[in-house]
């Protein structure tokens, strides 16, 4: 066979790129939606993302559960984590602070990540693609099915995310508490209500992520450390709190590190999300296209 | 006699070892205006903000209706019927005026359906035309007026039995005080109860029956408004040159 041409290689990496950086993206998300109603970042975004695979996992490939009806109780179990690492992790604090937050929900992340080990040891898990297909060759590239389901799924989470936030009225009381808590609590918005609804949206959409992913690059109980590393570079990159930004920042940073990888060496690939992060907060803390910090005191 | 229909007394509220209230007791009768008056930093607005359920109070009794209030969550209070329009309108500024005004009927979206919702947002647009206009428009971008009356707006959109108004003029222009303060006896007239806290004594003395001044967190005199707008006492301290 020939060596690929330059041209295919190209392609291959944008898709790769595009693939991972969708998952980075809905870790982003995930990072922002409780950002924005709370200020904490939360450590255990990533694990929300291995759980999702792993129990889509169980369901479709143990339990035999069709994948369409596996996938939305995958979502809902791990959307349920969410409101239980609410409730027994970060409402019981007392006098809570931003910083002690975030330390609950990195032993959070810890707890989470060693009950996956003990419920499914370390081995990887696989699901079958959402639809059995051919790889599609496109200039010479192959690109799998399941890449498609990938791209289309996150796009439209991030439509319907949108429209969630712009046109219900959940959607406006949390985007009010997030703006002002004071007053939203003058007209009976209850942030309590509000923080809990973002930790179990926000966990839905790592699942959503570990569930497409897991067809492509099988998932395992410890990926969730480095999801939520490079989730957070992502979040950090697009602007802390900026839903647009953090989208076009885990599309750019999927595509870095899939093209660090291809040119440089595969080794590289998981620095190049740290080495973005530093150089964002060394250079432009605000992110590109500006954090929902600015203009606040 | 009117009854009451908020009650307080002996309302203590401390802010770390500092009391911002000694002993305070007012009331507010049926379908009336009280003010209370007081210069920066008198406690008025940690009045209203232990009656709202802001700040607790650590002593006193607070009966909304014959009924207590104290120790209640802001948002039960508000499910009572009393709402506060906060000191420095506190808006959700980078929500339009349409959404922060339907935000302020949150708590009525499970009981009230979505039509009567929208014919509260008419009232609101007959009180502030300009409001209508302006529907739109993210609520950070607008002139100080029409940010006190989307305030106003999105009090009344709970359908309070009892307003309370935290320095609504400030930092507004005379016209538009006078169209403030012109609402404010409007929505008296149509039946709600009003509670005002003003720095603009004059102002809240013009349209209160009943007025209460509070110095250094204690009522230091109380009277009817008409009374305490001639004393010589209280123009010296509150009023000016008139």
């Amino acid at each position: 066979m020939d060596s690929i041409s330059l041209g295919s290689q190209v392609v291959q990496y944008i898709f790769t790129g595009l693939t991972v950086g969708a998952i980075y993206a809905l870790v982003a998300l995930g990072f922002n939606i409780i950002y924005n109603v709370t200020e904490v970042i939360n450590f255990a975004q990533g694990e929300f993302v291995v759980w999702g695979g792993l129990i889509l996992a169980v369901l479709a490939e143990s339990l035999g559960i069709p994948l369409f009806f596996s996938f939305f109780i995958s979502v809902g179990l791990v959307s349920l984590v969410g409101t239980v690492i609410y409730w027994t992790g970060i409402r019981p604090l007392r006098q809570p602070t931003i910083l002690t937050m975030i330390m609950a929900t990195i032993a959070i992340s810890i707890i989470l990540k060693g009950l996956a080990m003990f419920i499914w040891g370390k081995d990887p898990y696989a699901v079958q693609p959402f639809v059995e297909a051919p790889p599609v060759t496109l200039w010479g590239a192959y690109i799998q099915a399941q890449t498609f389901w990938v791209l289309g799924i996150s796009v439209a989470l991030v439509v319907a995310l949108t429209l969630f936030y712009q046109h219900t009225l959940t959607g406006k009381a949390m985007r009010a508490c997030a703006d002002n808590p004071g007053a939203a609590g003058l007209v009976g918005i209850s942030s309590g209500r509000m923080i809990l609804f973002s930790f179990a949206l926000s966990a839905a959409l790592g699942a959503v992520g570990g569930a497409i992913i897991t067809p492509i690059t099988l998932m395992e109980y410890d990926r969730g450390a480095m999801l939520a590393l490079k989730g957070f570079g992502a979040a950090i990159l697009g602007g802390l709190g900026n839903f647009y930004g953090a989208v076009a920042a885990g599309f750019l940073l999927g595509l870095l590190e899939s093209f660090a990888t291809g040119f440089i060496s595969s080794s590289y690939k998981d620095a190049i999300a740290l080495i973005v992060l530093l150089g964002v907060l060394f250079a432009r803390p605000q992110g590109l296209m500006g954090s929902s910090l600015q203009g606040d005191e | 006699m009117k009854s009451p229909i908020l009650e307080a007394e002996n309302i203590q509220v401390f802010y770390g070892a500092v009391r911002a209230l000694k002993h305070v007791s007012f009331h507010v009768d049926q379908g009336r205006i009280i003010s209370v008056i007081g210069a920066n930093g008198a406690g008025k607005s940690t009045l209203l903000k232990a009656v709202a359920g802001v700040v607790p109070p650590a002593e006193g009794h607070i009966r909304f209706e014959g009924q207590s209030i104290k120790g209640l969550s802001a948002t039960a209070i508000v499910k009572k019927g009393v709402s506060l329009v906060p000191e420095g309108r506190q808006l959700f500024t980078s929500l339009s005026v349409v959404d922060n005004l339907t935000l302020g009927a949150y708590l009525h979206y499970r009981r009230k359906g979505r039509e009567e919702i929208a014919s509260h947002l008419g009232e609101m647009y007959t009180l502030f035309p300009i409001l209508k206009q302006r529907a739109a428009q993210i609520a950070g971008t607008l002139s100080g007026g029409e940010q006190q009356m989307v305030s106003i707006g999105r009090a009344l959109m709970s359908q309070p039995k009892l307003l309370m108004l935290d320095e609504p003029s400030m930092g507004l222009a005379p016209l538009v005080i006078a169209e403030i303060m012109q609402t404010i006896v409007r929505l008296n007239r149509e039946g709600t109860s009003v509670a005002l806290v003003e720095q603009n004594a004059r102002a809240a003395l013009r349209i209160s029956r009943y007025a209460y001044v509070l110095e250094n967190g204690r009522v230091v005199r109380e009277g009817k408004s008409g009374e305490l707008l001639t004393d010589p006492a209280i123009i010296g301290d509150y009023l000016g040159e008139a």
